[in-house]
């Protein structure tokens, strides 16, 4: 039985405060600029997402924000100071396991433990809690090496928590996961949220980010090309959306017009036995519902619905005209 | 808490690579027993072996049977039955002695043994190569007084030559002098007075045959004239002749008419008397008249007489004259003569002082090749000379050195040391020892041991965990925790000293029980010994794990490293033997600092104080690791 998170540790301090503030950082290996005048800021509390396909910038920023490598230009702030004068409220979960492969989960756990400032007495504890919360307790005798990626992924989250930080930079954490363990990972980034973590989250996924982020910023080729929350973005860049309903048999022309009048905004159309319905998110959906209602009654059965909203890949479609993954 | 905890997690690093626990036992045991074997020899000379021999029954086969006689000797007919015999285990080894029928050539012992059986055969076989060699040297103690005979011989020779060389060069002193006579000769020649010489006399011989040529000359109008002369001479003198002739025709005819006449008178004087006197008175004028012309006849006569003794005078006078032209003739002819003579005289002269002249250039010319194959011939002499003086310098050194060889002994020569090797402690050494080493030996091979199982293991499985610990993104987690970098550098250190120490004591375990290493070492300054030699090799590793990024590259690096280090630091070659430049820089590498610092306080028992150099340079790599490490961090 897994306890939540937010259950034992709080984030003492106030929620939406930013905290950490990139601002116009640019960065070039050699020839090539990686990065270009980057900026924005992350508030405390928020899952931040970095989108962006490979070779977006994502990995050059998060290693400039955590101080791995330093700016040609610009700088980032976290509170007040660097990321080193803070480094024990922040934490890394690399997307491959950072740990000692042939220890076991426990002996990782004791080791990375004993580096922190969490006192003695407290250490157990703190490591029963985080292989409970993750539900380790049954693999933490076994060795690293032999657990399976997604378990191997927890043990990565739960080593990078040990000393409870603030900031949590998590990258790519569901790359290669089955969809259930996805789920999982959601759930315990959130329940990381809701404890008042801030995460800044680096994925390709866009799902992941839409479902998760409060706020992100999409990259590409190293410029930043949209920032804001997901669903400002969707609604404002994402398009029309789309009802397709499959019928029994195929809409007489009669019934089309009639449907046709009943939404005069929508260019719908009729492929075989299904009408499709684009629309507008700006639109009342009870118009779109009323007509479903007229074509029932007019003696046809549904057989499916299909409802395809935008979403953050259409964002990215329609401001860079590709595909996420097609960019280079 | 934290720097224990870091070499807790050192250890178990270490632990959890199955390789790492492998070396770990293995470079102590193994490197320590090798050591040990290669510095160790067994006693084979009591051993009862079979050795196998194929033979001529030569002089040879004899002396190394003799040699080595705690052997079986088994006789084998031919390799192909003696190989078998090796491989069916009857004997250990078998040798095949081809000696030569002649000293020219080597003889040849072949040497046959079981390369499978590990190194069993080869002590034996070290043996009797000892026995072989022990015969080749006694025939090389043989031929070394032959050849001290024969440098006795040369340099008597030598002597002997120097003398010819003195000689020789007395002989080139003579030939020079003589040189400097004749040149001094060929110089006094005044050619130059010659020439005018010549010059002179053809002048005075062309001016003579001009002379000559005039007188030449007057002579044919001499001979000319007297030509004419003479023959009008001789016309003259035969009308003289004629005269003289007609003269004496008149005078006879005179006389004879007087003497007629004179009859006629006598007659008519006779008839007179007879004759008619009218007539005698002109008779007798007549007659008168005939006697006067009788008188004048007489006179004429005694003219004639004169006359012709005139012409006698004449006669003689022309006598004389005759004489005096034939004398002139004569002379004229004598002059004609001479002055062919003269004239040829000239000539001859004149050719002569033409060949003189020729002969004077050829003799000139001469004179000068004569000079100059004098000047060759005095060059040639000091360079003879100077090369002479070189060989003889040569010839004097080697003699005092040839003489020097007179007093040598061929025997010492072979054997100059005489080593006996005394063992200090023999009451230390237990009879069960695996090995048999005297003390010396033993702190030296612990030394050995050690500081190259330290090396091995420190450097190597220092930077091993740190590529560990970089290729599963250890880094990420220690670089954002608490614990700050000295601290987890210090625990690296400790982690890695904790089984240095532990490999330093299972080295002193075997090497007491193997060796009998005695215990009464200076075992707190072995400790911090051992402590400082593991934290600068510890701090080694640091550097090549902190410059690689894979264990590969690490190994090969730490082998790079380490194994030039063990070819070059004195503990497989001895220092002694190595080139200068080697030495010294063999002398400020690690491993030589601590072999040389392990060797200082287990054999020589030296305090800090005599090893300050090896102490500050095991420090200054313990610090430039340690900085290394925390600056690329």
């Amino acid at each position: 039985m897994s306890i939540a998170y937010q259950q034992l540790n709080k984030v003492k301090g106030q929620k939406g405060s930013t905290i950490i503030s990139v601002k116009k950082v640019s960065k070039s290996y050699g020839q090539k600029k990686v990065l270009d005048a980057i900026s924005f800021d992350i508030s405390a509390g928020e899952i931040f997402g970095l989108l962006g396909s490979n070779g977006a910038g994502k990995s050059t920023i998060t290693k400039i924000m955590l101080g791995f490598e330093l700016a040609n230009k610009g700088k980032v702030v976290f509170f007040n100071g660097g990321p080193f004068d803070h480094k024990t409220k922040i934490s890394i979960v690399p997307q491959q396991i950072a740990a000692y492969l042939d220890f076991t989960v426990q002996t990782n756990m004791e080791y990375f433990t004993s580096l922190t400032k969490i006192p003695k007495k407290e250490q157990k504890k703190r490591i029963d809690f985080l292989l409970n919360w993750l539900d380790l307790q049954d693999f933490k005798q076994m060795k690293i090496r032999y657990l399976s990626g997604g378990y191997q992924r927890l043990v990565n989250i739960a080593l990078s928590l040990i000393s409870d930080p603030e900031i949590i930079f998590l990258d790519e954490p569901t790359v290669g996961l089955d969809p259930k363990m996805r789920q999982m990972f959601w759930q315990k980034i959130k329940e990381l949220q809701e404890a008042g973590k801030t995460i800044i989250l680096t994925t390709h996924y866009m799902d992941e980010a839409e479902r998760l982020c409060t706020k992100l910023v999409l990259l590409k080729n190293g410029k930043l090309i949209k920032k804001g929350r997901p669903k400002e973005l969707i609604r404002n860049f994402g398009g029309l959306g789309l009802l397709e309903l499959e019928l029994d048999k195929r809409l007489t022309t009669r019934h089309f017009t009639l449907v046709q009048k009943q939404l005069p905004k929508n260019l719908i159309y009729l492929k075989n036995k299904t009408i499709l319905i684009p629309y507008k998110q700006s639109q009342n959906f009870g118009e779109i519902i009323s007509t479903t209602k007229s074509i029932i009654d007019a003696k046809y059965s549904i057989k499916s619905i299909y409802l395809k909203e935008p979403n953050l890949e259409d964002v990215f479609l329609n401001i860079t005209g590709e595909k996420m993954g097609d960019t280079k | 808490m934290k720097l224990f905890s870091v070499i807790r997690k050192e250890i178990r690093a270490v632990k959890s690579q199955r390789i790492s626990i492998l070396l770990i036992l293995l470079y102590p045991l193994l490197g320590t027993l090798l050591l040990g074997l290669a510095m160790t020899g067994t006693d084979v000379t009591t051993a009862p072996v079979n050795i196998g021999i194929i033979s001529n029954g030569s002089s040879l086969t004899n002396e190394i049977a003799s040699a080595t006689q705690n052997f079986n000797f088994i006789p084998y007919s031919d390799l192909i039955a003696m190989k078998n015999g090796i491989k069916r285990k009857e004997i250990t080894v078998g040798l095949e002695i081809i000696e030569q029928p002649d000293d020219l050539t080597s003889s040849i012992v072949n040497v046959h043994f079981d390369n499978a059986s590990g190194f069993a055969s080869g002590i034996f076989v070290d043996y009797i190569k000892t026995n072989i060699q022990k015969i080749a040297h006694e025939k090389t103690i043989l031929a070394i007084s032959d050849i001290l005979s024969t440098t006795n011989t040369l340099s008597t020779n030598l002597q002997s030559e120097l003398g010819k060389l003195s000689n020789f060069r007395t002989q080139l002193d003579l030939t020079e002098n003589s040189l400097d006579s004749l040149d001094q000769k060929i110089n006094s020649f005044d050619l130059i007075t010659i020439r005018d010489d010549i010059d002179t006399q053809q002048a005075m011989v062309q001016k003579y045959k001009q002379k000559h040529n005039a007188f030449k000359s007057q002579l044919v109008l001499v001979r000319n004239e007297y030509t004419t002369m003479y023959s009008n001479y001789t016309r003259w003198k035969n009308e003289f002749n004629n005269i003289k002739n007609n003269i004496y025709y008149l005078r006879n005819n005179i006389n004879s008419k007087k003497a007629d006449l004179e009859n006629a008178i006598i007659q008519l004087n006779a008839m007179y008397s007879q004759i008619p006197p009218t007539i005698q008175a002109n008779y007798l004028t007549q007659l008168n008249i005939l006697d006067s012309i009788n008188n004048s006849m007489s006179t004429w006569d005694s003219t004639l007489t004169s006359i012709d003794s005139s012409l006698t005078q004449i006669e003689n006078y022309q006598t004389q004259l005759d004489h005096s032209i034939n004398q002139i003739g004569t002379v004229i002819s004598q002059l004609e003569q001479e002055s062919y003579e003269l004239e040829l005289a000239l000539t001859n002269a004149e050719t002569a002082t033409h060949t003189m002249e020729t002969q004077l250039y050829l003799l000139e010319q001469t004179l000068n090749e004569a000079k100059q194959i004098i000047l060759d011939g005095k060059q040639s002499k000091t360079a003879i000379s100077s090369q002479l003086n070189t060989s003889e310098q040569l010839f004097l050194d080697l003699v005092p050195k040839l003489n020097a060889f007179k007093q040598l002994n061929a025997e010492l020569i072979i054997a100059p040391i005489t080593i006996n090797f005394v063992p200090v402690h023999v009451n230390s050494r237990l009879t069960w020892h695996i090995f048999n080493l005297d003390p010396t030996q033993i702190g030296i091979l612990v030394s050995n041991a050690i500081t190259i199982t330290l090396i091995l293991t420190c450097v190597l499985l220092t930077a091993i965990v740190i590529l560990l610990e970089k290729s599963q993104q250890i880094p990420l987690r220690t670089f954002m925790n608490s614990a700050s970098p000295f601290t987890l550098i210090s625990g690296k250190i400790g982690g890695q000293l904790i089984i240095a120490i532990l490999e330093t004591i299972m080295i002193l375990v075997v090497s007491v029980i193997a060796f009998g290493f005695p215990l009464s070492t200076n075992f707190l300054g072995l400790t911090l010994a051992i402590l400082l030699i593991g934290i600068s090799f510890i701090a080694l590793g640091l550097i090549i794990g902190s410059f690689t990024n894979n264990q590969s590259t690490a190994i090969l690096l730490s082998l790079l490293l380490i194994i030039p280090m063990l070819f070059i630091s004195g503990i497989i070659i001895p220092l002694d033997l190595m080139p200068p430049a080697i030495s010294f820089i063999s002398s400020f590498l690690p491993l030589t600092a601590a072999n040389n610092l392990l060797v200082g306080v287990i054999v020589k028992s030296s305090s800090a104080i005599f090893l300050l150099k090896e102490i500050s340079a095991l420090v200054g790599i313990s610090l430039i690791g340690i900085l290394v490490t925390l600056l690329k961090r």
